[in-house]
């Protein structure tokens, strides 16, 4: 991969940086351009990424589609997050130094959605993690940021401390994994592992690497066991900046948990090793439960969604579980049915689909808050279809998206995770997903009750929102219908994403120095394991 | 091959309840005449359906309309109805819009939405019962679960909160079930045949490859949604706090039209003949317990809304058993009852509401004697009773008696079900216990010394809202209420006098799936293994297979063996 590569991160970057001194002027008026910046970078990274996911683009490198894939998603959902904040910050007192960050706020957003973007165009673990930081440090500021009140103070710092945690669990890890194979480049590893496991299992200390590996980014996921902070900091946090959170560092952990756990190949399934798999899907059945039964006993929309969203990293992990590998039956030649989704590619549709409604979602909310506090409980969206009825459309085509009804592309998601999970021969996973998947029902329900099936409580007031606040929300719905009807565009884009990782290892699939010293000296795996250790 | 009519007869109320959503608050009027105008349109088509269709060969599925939708995943858009799905059809188009008609003085408050909502109702129903792709199917059975959740949950009476949840849970809970054994099937498809579909013909061929044990899974999974849809005995809690708490269309919409029942029929039991076999005799208890613990509990209702519910649920029953029975009679007296039962609870449902409408009462207790005030209306009560109490002449009549027959005549050796007098005679009874809360109903109500609630007493009692004022001296029907009635008691006397039609254009379509079942059920390497809690399934066919194990002293069986005439679900 040449810089070309690199082409929609270094636009999200130098936007970034125009809009950090464009924050800086003096005059309101050119602040004001912040938005604008931002979205125009973000337009353009898009098209630079749409036009690197164009087929025979860097066929060399390795996992090429699921790298666009990433970009087009950061750009993207990245554009909606920005419509959504369009008045971020919002002012508890409009004073001078609010709008001095105006500029700062997009600007971390923008190096947010450049990390998750060039998160899986890394080939190395330092790489990995610089990427996986550049998503969640400025997203440690924004949390605070937001605004005055103690609330997001308090959730600023559980969010950084535990965000800290979390890194050194898993900068520990890659440590490991470093001891193991003696360097951090994922071809080494790479290598590594299937000599390993060519020999019966690999060390202890490799798959304790793992394992820090796992929980240290369940964190980002806000999966078990590193979930508790989520239902504070989306509640403190200022509505923009929780959609943000709910999107960004979720898709970034799911795609580095990815690029790990093709380190090992896939291949994990001696006794001790297949402790990994299954301690994955045991994660995600428990993740599952625990954001859908604890979302049952929420009464706030914002802790409800908190949880929600831990829920749906329960299904995205068991997705991730299930691996990229496609059943014997399913790889017939020529076929290209829709079993052919690995679990991989269902991951990666579930991830634009769970972006889309959330942040969908999330706009409404954004919408809602009106200038005395936040519509923030049930009671604060009585009625809502009768004084808002496009908001209280818009948020309900979301919300059946996600309990997961026909006709909206969270149904899709879910039918491509049990598919894959059948046809894993996993039936009891299936079932555990759309069991939870029920539960889930009733929660979203209630907020859909609440706005249509109760009058209004008081007037709701609603301040003067911005255009571009009603267009994310009416966009992201669109989609949301869209995609649930006519899934063409992202299912090739997340299948090509989820079938470019390999279901066997070789040297070839990762580029580096010694990748090309396999494959000009010693093809094939069969003599891997002389340079791996 | 590309027949427009079916898609049309959905793209109507789909584009007629958009434009109810999109309509502009400030347009005068509430709706409710263009809603109706608009739901006419497929009752209009539908007459052209019934003109066209080839009825000698109703076991084909005709008017097909396909194309394709999602073709990574096997989904076609593709349409088509057999006998069976044209009568549901037709009863789809008749009753809509006698209840949109009905609706007009009883939603007073945000109706274009609620019409925008009976209409997407509308559109979904019909896809229900016309698709003919598996996926299809589900996608519109699960969708008329947000109209239906909207319509009970903001038109409806004072536990109209708690009655939409509940319908809504209950039936989602069911059909994740029901969707994730249909992805199986699907996926079972590609690892045999190559290729991943939801085809009907595709899944037939994947269902009744497997294994007995998959199967049974496989069945439970199609089950728990199709029984709680129907709903069955002991899943049917949501069903009469639904009805009781829905608006009369709502009501309507819920107890008229029998998708659990369908899907049974069309899906559950063709697809997995071995395990529906095996299943055939618990199943069959829990139809007659629904049917006595129906019947039972609409004797001692003295809210008439909860009657009717409950009597729905007998009738369901009844319709389940008798599809059970695998007879050509058992599986047309299944249809019928679909059909019948639709019309009568619908037409009561009605009646029920323009009483209410009067009266702001459902209590038995509280009225008496309406024949003196409302002769009309009375009238109309009382032969929608008696249809219901199955007397002769009338449409119910004709389906309990010949799903009573099937029932009793399935496990006879010509016929190869496994149900027999053991079921009918119980069945029966729930007959006689129709007869007696129907006529408890019509003796109090409708004869009698008048006694009417005064309406200020009744008043309080209701969602004050959602209901308009009652008049202070009820009058007879309007003109606009006979015009809701009259077609539906047309129907009743019709079906129950000259029911022929029906029977011979179902007869290919019933007889088609008959033999499939069993066939399938009888070329399965499992059969005797599966047979042997039910040696009657052993069939003389079987002699000399090498698997035969020695049936425990029961009288051989036979099936019925008939090659697969017009079978065509391809």
């Amino acid at each position: 991969m040449n810089l070309h590569g690199l082409l929609p991160e270094m636009i999200m970057l130098a936007a970034a940086a125009v809009i950090l001194l464009n924050g800086l002027c003096p005059r309101e008026s050119v602040r004001r351009a912040s938005q604008w910046l931002a979205l125009a970078g973000l337009v353009a990274a898009f098209v630079a990424a749409w036009r690197l996911a164009a087929p025979g683009q860097h066929a060399g490198w390795p996992l090429w589609p699921l790298a666009t894939f990433g970009s087009l998603l950061a750009s993207g959902v990245g554009l909606l997050a920005v419509l959504a904040s369009w008045n971020m910050p919002f002012k508890d007192q409009p004073t001078e130094t609010d709008s001095a960050y105006r500029g700062e706020y997009f600007a971390l957003l923008l190096c947010s959605l450049a990390g998750l973007s060039m998160m899986a165009k890394v080939n190395n673990l330092i790489w990995l993690f610089l990427a996986l930081e550049l998503v969640s440090m400025p997203t440690y500021i924004m949390v605070a940021a937001g605004r005055g009140q103690s609330a997001a103070q308090e959730a600023g710092v559980k969010y950084f401390f535990l965000g800290a945690l979390s890194a050194a669990v898993y900068l520990f890890g890659f440590s490991y994994l470093y001891g193991f194979a003696g360097s951090t480049r994922f071809s080494t590893i790479a290598a590594a592992f299937h000599s390993a496991l060519a020999l019966g299992h690999p060390p202890a200390i490799a798959l304790i690497g793992l394992l820090m590996v796992v929980l240290g980014i369940s964190y980002k996921i806000a999966a078990v066991p590193l979930h508790y902070y989520a239902p504070d900091v989306y509640q403190g946090a200022a509505t923009p900046v929780t959609a943000f959170l709910a999107f960004t560092p979720k898709a970034a952990g799911f795609i580095a948990l990815i690029l790990v756990f093709n380190l090992t190949g896939w291949q994990l399934s001696s006794s001790l090793a297949g402790a990994v798999p299954a301690l994955l899907m045991a994660l995600a059945v428990v993740t599952m439960f625990v954001g859908n039964v604890l979302a049952l006993l929420q009464r706030n929309l914002k802790r409800i969604l908190a949880y929600s969203s831990i829920a749906h990293s329960g299904y995205m992990l068991a997705a991730l579980a299930l691996g990229p590998a496609l059943s014997p039956e399913a790889t017939r030649p020529g076929e290209l049915g829709g079993s052919s989704i690995n679990g991989l590619s269902a991951l990666l549709f579930y991830l634009a689909a769970y972006s889309l409604m959330t942040l969908g979602a999330f706009a409404v909310l954004i919408y809602l808050e009106g200038q005395t506090g936040a519509a923030e409980d049930f009671d604060g969206i009585a009625g809502l279809a009768g004084e808002h009825p496009l908001a209280a459309g818009c948020m309900a085509v979301c919300l059946f998206s996600l309990i997961g009804m026909p006709g909206t592309v969270g149904f899709l998601g879910k039918l491509f995770i049990v598919q894959a999970a059948l046809a894993a021969h996993h039936p009891v996973l299936a079932v555990i997903i759309v069991i939870n998947a029920a539960i889930a029902a009733t929660y979203y329900l209630r907020i859909v009750a609440a706005m249509y099936l109760r009058a209004a409580a008081t007037p709701l007031t609603v301040r003067r929102p911005a255009l571009a606040l009603k267009l994310s929300a009416a966009v992201a719905t669109f989609l949301v219908i869209f995609f649930g009807l006519f899934p063409g565009a992202l299912y090739r884009q997340s299948v090509a994403g989820g079938r470019s990782v390999p279901t066997v290892y070789s040297a070839a699939h990762w580029p580096g120095r010694s990748a090309k010293r396999t494959a000009v000296g010693m093809p094939g795996s069969a003599r891997a394991g002389l340079w791996a250790n | 091959m590309q027949d427009p009519i079916l898609p049309l007869m959905m793209l109507i109320p789909l584009a007629g309840a958009i434009l109810m959503f999109l309509r502009p608050r400030s347009a005068r009027g509430n709706g409710g005449g263009f809603a109706f105008v608009i739901s006419i349109l497929p009752t209009v088509l539908g007459v052209i359906l019934a003109a066209r269709f080839d009825y000698s060969h109703g076991g084909q599925w005709q008017e097909r309309f396909s194309c394709n939708w999602m073709p990574q995943f096997g989904v076609r858009f593709s349409l088509g109805i057999d006998a069976i799905g044209l009568w549901l059809t037709l009863l789809t188009v008749v009753l809509t819009p006698l209840c949109i008609l009905d609706s007009f003085d009883k939603i007073r408050f945000r109706a274009p939405e609620f019409y925008g909502w009976m209409l997407l109702l509308y559109a979904a129903m019909i896809g229900v019962f016309t698709a003919h792709n598996v996926l299809l199917f589900y996608l519109f059975f699960e969708f008329t679960l947000i109209p239906t959740f909207f319509i009970v949950g903001i038109w409806g009476h004072s536990r109209r909160r708690q009655a939409a949840g509940k319908l809504f849970l209950y039936a989602f809970s069911g059909s994740v079930l029901l969707l994730t054994a249909l992805i199986y099937l699907a996926w079972v498809h590609q690892r045999t045949f190559g290729s991943f579909s939801f085809s009907l013909a595709g899944l037939y061929q994947a269902g009744r490859s497997l294994p007995l044990w998959q199967q049974s899974l496989v069945f439970l999974g199609l089950l728990i949604g199709f029984a709680i849809k129907v709903p069955l005995f002991p899943v049917h809690t949501w069903m009469p706090l639904a009805v009781t708490e829905s608006p009369t269309a709502g009501a309507v919409m819920i107890a008229g039209f029998k998708l659990g029942a369908y899907g049974l029929l069309r899906f559950a039991i063709p697809m997995l003949p071995l395990a529906a076999l095996h299943a055939t005799p618990w199943l069959a208890w829990l139809c007659v317990v629904s049917i006595l613990f129906g019947g039972l509990v609409s004797w001692v209702q003295r809210d008439m809304k909860q009657l009717v519910a409950y009597s729905v649920v007998s009738h369901l029953g009844l319709c389940v058993l008798a599809i059970l029975a695998l007879t050509s009679s058992g599986l047309i007296g299944g249809v019928l009852v679909m059909l019948n039962s639709g019309i009568l609870a619908a037409a009561l449902l009605m009646v029920l509401g323009m009483i209410y409408r009067r009266y702001h009462t459902r209590d038995i207790q509280a009225l008496s004697g309406l024949a003196r005030r409302l002769p009309a209306l009375g009238f109309f009560a009382v032969v929608f009773a008696l249809g219901t109490a199955a007397v002769p002449g009338f449409n119910g009549f004709i389906s309990e008696i010949i799903s009573l027959v099937g029932t009793y005549v399935s496990g006879a050796p010509i016929h190869g079900g496994h149900l027999g007098p053991m079921y009918a005679i119980p069945a029966a009874l729930g007959m006689i216990l129709g007869a007696l809360y129907m006529i408890y109903w019509v003796a109090r109500i409708i004869f009698g010394p008048l006694e009417e609630p005064a309406v200020e007493t009744a008043a309080p009692l209701l969602a004050a809202a959602t209901v308009p004022p009652a008049p202070a001296v009820a009058r007879d029907l309007s003109l606009r209420e006979w015009c809701v009635l009259t077609p539906l008691a047309a129907l009743v006397f019709v079906l129950g006098i000259y029911p022929l039609p029906l029977l011979t254009s179902m007869q290919p379509a019933v007889d088609g799936i008959r033999s499939q079942v069993l066939a399938a059920a009888a070329s399965h390497p499992q059969k005797l293994l599966a047979a042997a809690p039910h040696p009657g399934v052993a069939g003389g066919r079987f002699h000399g297979s090498g698997l035969r194990l020695a049936p425990r002293s029961v009288k051989p069986k036979t099936f019925d063996l008939r090659p697969p005439s017009g079978i065509a679900d391809r």
